[in-house]
């Protein structure tokens, strides 16, 4: 009389999982003064946005998100990174016959193998799901860079052009207009 | 009347059907069957071939563009007419050497398929300029073929100077392996490119018509990544050459795409872009507008030329530089070029 015996396994993955993008760009700065100054000017404005100096590159980290600058070159890369840590368990039944089919062991490693396979599976597609909420974070935040960046780089050309005109004369007056952004200075040569 | 045996005959008609499109089914039928290679072609055989490919060679040149009354430097000079008005004989004559006979035995002889390990065709010395343009023109009546897909891992054409020009979009994995371009320089042939210049513009205005009407990311940026290559090597080549003029089928392509108001969306709001990192959506919208990254270097040129005075020794390719870039309207194609990419700057 044949024997039926009952086989669960339990496997479990433990992984820690990364994602990562990031774009990069190059800022359009007018060299109004050499580009020695422009680029102080501009690492000035930065800094006021909470931008930290290391050497010539202006670092911000914030929600997972970093922007360097390279004053002195105008490109940026703006990244978003994330990291997590998965611990997944999958449990598999099956069933195996002492005198039909594969045997006891067989059956076991089979099951083991399903259960495995499916763990990396889950794992793939948490992975994917890390990667797609990484890119949408960095999408999310490039429209609110994009304004800063902007708003940093028209200051700092305000900066130099105000610069560049003490040196061709006295400046008499100096009107700026912050909703168009336009500036008028008048100089006396 | 001269005799040749069924080998030497299939040859021949290899090479009718290289310059003749009547004849090209029947090439394409006897490229790749595969024959007993002879121990040497009869003398007979050899005068065909040569005959035959004299003269289809300056025929083809002619009608290529050779015609043409055009305007093109010469050791910094403007000259005009026609290729043989503009250019002496002994700067137009083309070498074929025993590279090229070989190569059509070759052809004849073997059987080659995609799945075969048949080892591909390597040059026996240095190629003339009449080899590499001979094997050109080969790969151009074929390239539509099977066989030809098989050919573009071979160096023989990955390393053509006139198939990576004309075909970039064929040879994206060679991308970063030399195109030659320097070589044909300065092997005395440069007058080729001359010719070439309306088949070039005609090739890429189609091929990045095709590229707008391709959906793939990853396609689109390997083309548009293998134009890039591609041409900023051929400007390289032609700015050390002190030819810059070589550069017009490109202002003839840009002028094309770039006319009117064009914006970057119509290069990519077609492009699948789903599930890809912002990264390389990046590299795929950058990749997709090639042309307008090519601008770059032209500005370059522009600039230098600009300030180059009456008693400077490019004075005169200076002002013909000057000449052609306002014939084509140069700065709008370059402001165009700006404005397209900003338009797919992630940030800006």
């Amino acid at each position: 009389m044949s024997r039926a015996y009952r086989i669960r396994v339990s496997e479990s993955l433990h992984r820690v999982i990364r994602a990562e993008d990031h774009v990069s760009s190059q800022l359009e700065i007018l060299q109004v003064l050499p580009e020695d100054a422009m680029a102080a000017l501009l690492a000035e404005e930065l800094e006021k946005q909470g931008f930290e100096r290391n050497e010539d590159l202006l670092i911000r980290k914030e929600n997972e998100i970093t922007i360097v600058i390279d004053a002195k070159t105008g490109e940026v890369t703006v990244m978003a990174e994330s990291e997590e840590s998965l611990e997944l368990e999958a449990n598999q039944e099956g069933t195996a016959y002492d005198d039909y089919g594969p045997t006891r062991q067989q059956a076991e490693d089979k099951l083991r193998a399903a259960a495995r396979e499916g763990l990396e599976n889950s794992a793939d597609i948490k992975n994917d799901e890390l990667q797609q909420q990484v890119t949408d974070k960095l999408e999310q935040a490039l429209a609110d860079i994009r304004r800063e960046l902007d708003q940093a780089v028209n200051r700092a050309t305000a900066s130099a052009l105000k610069v560049k005109a003490a040196q061709l004369g006295q400046i008499k007056e100096v009107a700026e207009d912050p909703e168009s952004g336009n500036m008028t200075i008048v100089v006396e040569v | 009347m001269r005799t040749v045996s069924r080998f030497e005959s299939d040859l021949l008609q290899i090479l009718q059907g290289v310059f003749r499109s009547t004849a090209r089914r029947k090439m394409l039928r006897l490229i790749g069957k595969g024959s007993d290679r002879p121990r040497c072609l009869s003398a007979d055989a050899v005068f065909l071939v040569k005959d035959r490919l004299a003269k289809a060679a300056i025929q083809s040149l002619a009608i290529q563009g050779g015609w043409r009354n055009d305007s093109f430097l010469r050791g910094g000079q403007a000259t005009t007419g026609r290729l043989w008005e503009r250019t002496p004989l002994a700067e137009r004559t083309l070498n074929f050497s025993e590279n090229s006979l070989a190569f059509l035995i070759f052809l004849t002889a073997c059987e080659f398929s995609l799945d075969s390990n048949s080892p591909p065709f390597e040059f026996l010395a240095n190629p003339s300029g009449g080899d590499q343009l001979l094997v050109f023109w080969v790969y151009q009546a074929a390239r539509e073929s099977h066989q030809a897909a098989g050919w573009r891992s071979w160096k023989l054409f990955r390393n053509n100077p006139f198939c990576r020009l004309m075909f970039p979009q064929d040879f994206g994995k060679a991308i970063d392996e030399p195109c030659g371009f320097e070589v044909s320089f300065a092997a005395g042939n440069v007058f080729l490119w001359e010719v070439f210049q309306p088949q070039l513009a005609s090739q890429w205005i189609a091929a990045e018509r095709a590229k707008l009407a391709n959906h793939s990311a990853a396609e689109v940026r390997a083309i548009g990544e293998s134009q890039l290559f591609t041409a900023e090597s051929f400007f390289e080549a032609a700015e050390q050459a002190g030819r810059r003029d070589l550069v017009r089928w490109f202002l003839d392509t840009a002028r094309v795409f770039f006319a009117g108001d064009p914006r970057a969306e119509q290069w990519t709001q077609h492009l699948q872009v789903d599930g890809l990192r912002m990264a390389e959506r990046a590299q795929a919208y950058r990749a997709s507008i090639s042309l307008a990254q090519l601008f770059a270097r032209l500005d370059q040129w522009q600039a230098g030329a600009r300030g180059i005075g009456y008693l400077d020794e490019d004075y005169r390719a200076a002002q013909f530089w000057l000449e052609m870039w306002e014939q084509y309207e140069g700065d709008a194609l370059s402001s165009t070029a700006k404005r397209l990419i900003r338009g797919v700057d992630p940030i800006s």
